[in-house]
């Protein structure tokens, strides 16, 4: 199919030899065309730096063994101005890259010399392009390649559910062609059995600890996959507590310093850390082949997800992958029930495309300006034959132009200090200092505000800015397994020191944290509705989902759960209403906001609510009547944008849009010096555009990424459809089973998560069951 | 309008949430590092942001005017951002601020950003200094009297709300000094930890931090 010209999607699992087979035409055509020129002959791009050299190790043992004259590099961010710059000068036959680096590449002038060769471009981890702005990045520039001088793509994928869609993405010519290889040996997957009892809320794994532990013990190297960076430094700190053996446990996440996270990758691959601890930083890349046990501790939240991580153990194709879940809480039990049976089922969510964002274009704008001088309908053109971009119209193309020319402003113009000018129909940059711009802040992966940490003479790594801020000197910490006391910032670097003392704050990192799929969410709810009595549950479960059904019920599938009940708190009576959705955080955050501003509609005082990925609870003063006011469809979209113009979230998400866009510049020449970074409050500049040019293109943006990304505006439409007129309401006399949960959190007023904490809510936990149990 | 009523000097002085200090006896208000056209700057380096700061501050200040008898107005430095300001700046905006020089006695005590040059002839006093009843205005710190008001240095706290930190501008006031916020719409800041603005506040002092319309104090010990 190769041979024919056809562009190629390789679908297989991981150990399935992917990544080499993808090489393989590329490596034939190179040697049958007896390839001879120093020029780029296949270009290999991938999500991740760490891959580039990973690949290039792989792949440099069959050329050797095969005796080619193939000369392999890799070119990252970490490539030095040297071994760049020698590149262009004698480029290497096969370049290891990322969307960056390359888009970097593509801002040359001399692009069309530099790739007049070029045979072969391969795209590895496709899937993680189809739904992220790197991936508009990386389709807007093959766009531009191609149109330059044609080649081949071949993309590389283990997970793949839409290959329809991602044979659109890879090329617009519907010639694609798929290969599909899929592993014959499903993965084994189990759920831990503890003998102790599950609790009912929290995001703790302590209950099985000595489990997981000895889980450890049986197996010679074991990756243990948390969702969130502050459950892996505990998890690694309480693992370390009871390790007796002396098992090599480690921690990796992605805040770590990058030399740590090379040291144990390294460890990890030379056999001398035996269980690491890990976040989704691992998720993808290096083939380990030595890894025999994969833990999920914690709600798997995607199928994809999980079949991916299941997938870094035993890189062999024919003897299963080996995976055990630990749920932390009841729902998340119930949650592994319904992951496993997707997986058994070979039941994966479609990948999500997303159409291609306006900030990106406007960054590639400035790349293709600072490369070469273009026509305005050539480029709307090309943009177009980029499949994220296909549905773009003038207008918004047109906007954006503007945008890039002088910020785009209707009211008052910056013509004259624009950064583009027009030469008759050619559009070129004005002057050439905008290339050391452009190249100091390309990318799309606009990070919190982060502090480097420095300990000793040390740096351990990134923490969140606000996370920072919201400490005292002298306040505890705990970062990548060490107890840290908090000193003091200088610029951008924050000072702390070992300590031994206890009460640690964890920093909640953002992200990490995704929501359920509404894929799994699908299957949990069909396992609440018919077959929980089906499922072999534990005692504890068991318990649970009894008092559950004595006191409420659990919602049938197409049925949406409301409970109501009061409690006295302290003197004052506080009346609750509980809805189980199961759509999701994100969903139920959103949700959770709008349903607070009815309640008030309705006259009622709202105390508050909190959300996790099953259910909301609300909290207010007195009883609401009607119910089914609070959730009717048409209303609350409507409300949605209202309440969207206000949430802080999105001035977070204009920040973003702002710095890929170019609006404003993260570095500029001799700023890295002071370590002065983004110089503009971009809330004062949301504010003002706001109020000054409502229809400003970077608004027009905000609002469309909000929509999808903040709101999930889909999902939410879809569920507030599906729950009209089936409505259930529940009058309990007190919390449900399933409410519980979510009442653990609302009195769950500190965010620290150390001892006393924990035995608070076990505390609480327990009053609440003699609450229950006396009824 | 939100504020908080100072003695300062044996005098009442109010500061306003918007960064404004009124002398009422004397229908005097005293605003500090306007910063015009700070936002059009930056296209120097490509960077557009919305060019709307000016017209903002301008506002913000025709409505103070508006809401009580101002007099005399003393802008404490820094008025511009840089030498091309005015030249940057549009008419709306340009008319708004001649309108005020035209009905109100403006001074200028001339701050580092200003270039006298291009303030000059526009019906605006400019002067290293004002000295009123003992109490010096200055972009700097007075070096020679014992009451001093000035600004210069953008003071910013910050305030720690649901265990996360927000930097708010503020007025920074001990018996002898005021040091004035910001009153520029894109203006930053320096901290009040900072050792500039430390070695300027010895002894006890009062932050007065302002935050969405609304002016707060805090008292401080060193």
């Amino acid at each position: 199919m190769i041979k024919k010209g056809f562009d190629v999607i390789l679908h297989a699992p991981t150990g399935g030899g992917k990544t080499i087979g993808g090489f393989l035409p590329s490596i034939d055509d190179f040697i049958n065309n007896n390839y001879k020129s120093k020029e780029f002959h296949t270009l290999y791009i991938s999500p991740l730096k760490a891959l580039t050299t990973d690949v290039k190790r792989n792949l440099l043992n069959p050329i050797n063994d095969l005796k080619i004259d193939i000369k392999v590099e890799t070119r990252t961010s970490d490539t030095s101005t040297y071994n760049k710059a020698k590149q262009i000068k004698k480029p290497p036959n096969f370049l290891m890259t990322t969307p960056e680096s390359f888009a970097l590449l593509m801002a040359r002038t001399d692009v069309a010399n530099l790739f007049k060769n070029l045979k072969f471009v391969i795209i590895d981890e496709l899937h993680t392009f189809f739904d992220s702005k790197r991936g508009h990045l990386l389709s807007l520039n093959v766009a531009r390649l191609r149109s330059i001088k044609p080649f081949q793509v071949i993309g590389l994928s283990a997970t793949l559910k839409n290959t329809n869609l991602a044979k659109k993405y890879i090329s617009n010519n519907k010639n694609t062609k798929l290969v599909s290889t899929q592993s014959k040996v499903p993965p084994e997957i189990t759920i831990l059995n503890s003998g102790n009892r599950i609790p009912w809320s929290g995001h703790s794994p302590r209950y099985a600890l000595s489990e997981i532990y000895s889980e450890i013990l049986k197996f010679k190297s074991s990756i243990l996959f948390v969702n969130t960076r502050a459950q892996a430094e505990i998890l690694f700190e309480s693992l370390w507590a009871i390790n007796n053996k002396n098992k090599k446990i480690a921690i990796h996440h992605g805040s770590l310093e990058k030399d740590l996270r090379k040291k144990v990758e390294k460890e990890i691959v030379e056999g001398h850390v035996e269980c690491v601890v890990a976040t989704s930083s691992l998720d993808l890349g290096l083939d380990w082949g030595n890894i025999d046990l994969v833990m999920q501790i914690g709600a798997p939240k995607g199928v994809a997800r999980l079949v991916q991580r299941i997938g870094r153990a035993n890189h062999t194709i024919n003897t299963p992958s080996r995976a055990i879940l630990v749920p932390t809480n009841c729902f998340e039990y119930v949650e592994c029930i319904a992951a496993k049976k997707c997986v058994e089922f070979d039941f994966l969510e479609d990948e999500i495309y997303s159409d291609g964002s306006l900030d990106v274009l406007a960054q590639h704008i400035v790349g293709v300006a600072i490369s070469q001088r273009f026509k305005k309908e050539d480029l709307y053109k090309q943009i177009k034959e980029a499949w994220p971009y296909r549905n773009l119209n003038i207008e918004d193309f047109e906007k954006t132009l503007s945008f890039v020319e002088n910020g785009g402003y209707s009211l008052q113009a910056y013509e004259e200090y624009s950064r583009l000018r027009k030469d008759g129909e050619y559009y070129e940059i004005r002057d050439k200092s905008l290339v050391t711009k452009y190249k100091m802040n390309i990318g799309t992966i606009v990070e919190a505000e982060l502090l480097r940490l420095r300990v000793g003479n040390r740096y351990l790594g990134n923490i969140e800015e606000w996370f920072i801020s919201g400490l005292s000197a002298g306040d505890t910490f705990i970062f990548g397994g060490k107890r840290l006391m908090f000193e003091k910032v200088i610029g951008n670097i924050a000072y702390a020191k070992i300590t031994a003392l206890e009460h640690q704050k964890i920093p909640s990192f953002k992200g990490g944290n995704l929501p359920l799929s509404t894929h799994l969410s699908k299957t949990v709810r069909k396992i609440f509705s018919k077959r929980l009595e089906a499922a072999d549950l534990p005692d504890s479960l068991k318990k649970w989902s009894e008092l559950q059904k004595k006191f409420s019920s659990f919602p049938k599938e197409n049925e949406f759960l409301v409970e109501t009940f009061k409690r006295k708190n302290g003197k004052h009576e506080k009346y609750y209403m509980a809805v189980h959705p199961f759509e999701g955080r994100n969903t139920h955050q959103t949700l959770g906001f709008l349903i607070l501003r009815r309640i008030k509609k309705l006259g009622v005082q709202p105390f508050g609510f909190v959300a996790n990925d099953y259910s909301i609870l609300f909290s207010f003063s007195k009883e609401i009547e009607d119910i089914d006011f609070l959730f009717s469809q048409d209303i609350l979209i409507e409300d949605l944008y209202e309440w969207l113009e206000e949430t802080p979230l999105i001035k977070r998400l204009f920040r973003e849009i702002a710095i890929i866009s170019g609006l404003i510049y993260k570095n500029l020449p001799g700023n890295q010096k002071t370590g002065k970074q983004v110089t503009f409050n971009t809330d004062l500049i949301y504010e003002v555009l706001r109020k000054h040019e409502p229809h400003h293109i970077l608004l027009k943006i905000t609002t469309e990424n909000a929509k999808k990304d903040l709101v999930d505006l889909d999902r939410l439409s879809t569920f507030l459809f599906r729950i009209k007129n089936k409505i259930k309401i529940n009058k309990l006399k007190r919390a449900s089973a399933l409410a519980f949960s979510l009442l653990f959190e609302y009195h769950k007023e500190t965010p620290d998560k150390n001892e006393l904490d924990n035995f608070y809510l076990e505390k609480l936990e327990n009053e609440l069951l003699e609450e229950v149990n006396a009824s | 309008m939100h504020r908080k009523d100072v003695i300062f000097a044996n005098k009442k002085f109010s500061f306003f949430a918007n960064g404004e200090l009124y002398w009422p006896s004397k229908k005097t208000l005293i605003i500090s590092d306007l910063h015009f056209e700070k936002g059009s700057f930056f296209t120097e380096s490509n960077q557009y942001i919305p060019p709307f700061d000016t017209i903002e501050t301008l506002r913000q200040l025709s409505n103070f005017i508006n809401n009580l008898p101002v007099e005399k107005i003393i802008f404490l430095g820094d008025l511009i951002h840089d030498k091309f300001a005015f030249q940057r700046m549009t008419a709306k905006s340009k008319e708004l601020f001649f309108k005020i020089l035209k009905n109100i006695d403006c001074t200028l005590t001339v701050g580092n950003h200003d270039n006298i040059s291009f303030l000059k002839d526009i019906g605006l006093t400019l002067t290293d200094k004002v000295v009123i009843d003992g109490i010096c205005f200055s972009h700097y710190p007075s070096i020679d009297q014992r009451f001093s008001v000035f600004g210069h240095y953008h003071p910013k706290v910050k305030l720690i709300i649901n265990a996360r930190g927000i930097w708010v501008a503020c007025f920074v006031l001990n018996k002898e000094r005021i040091l004035m916020p910001s009153y520029g719409y894109y203006t930053g800041g320096l901290s009040i930890k900072s050792v500039q603005i430390q070695e300027l506040f010895d002894a006890q002092y009062e932050i007065f931090p302002l935050a969405k319309e609304k002016i707060y104090k805090l008292s401080l010990k060193k």
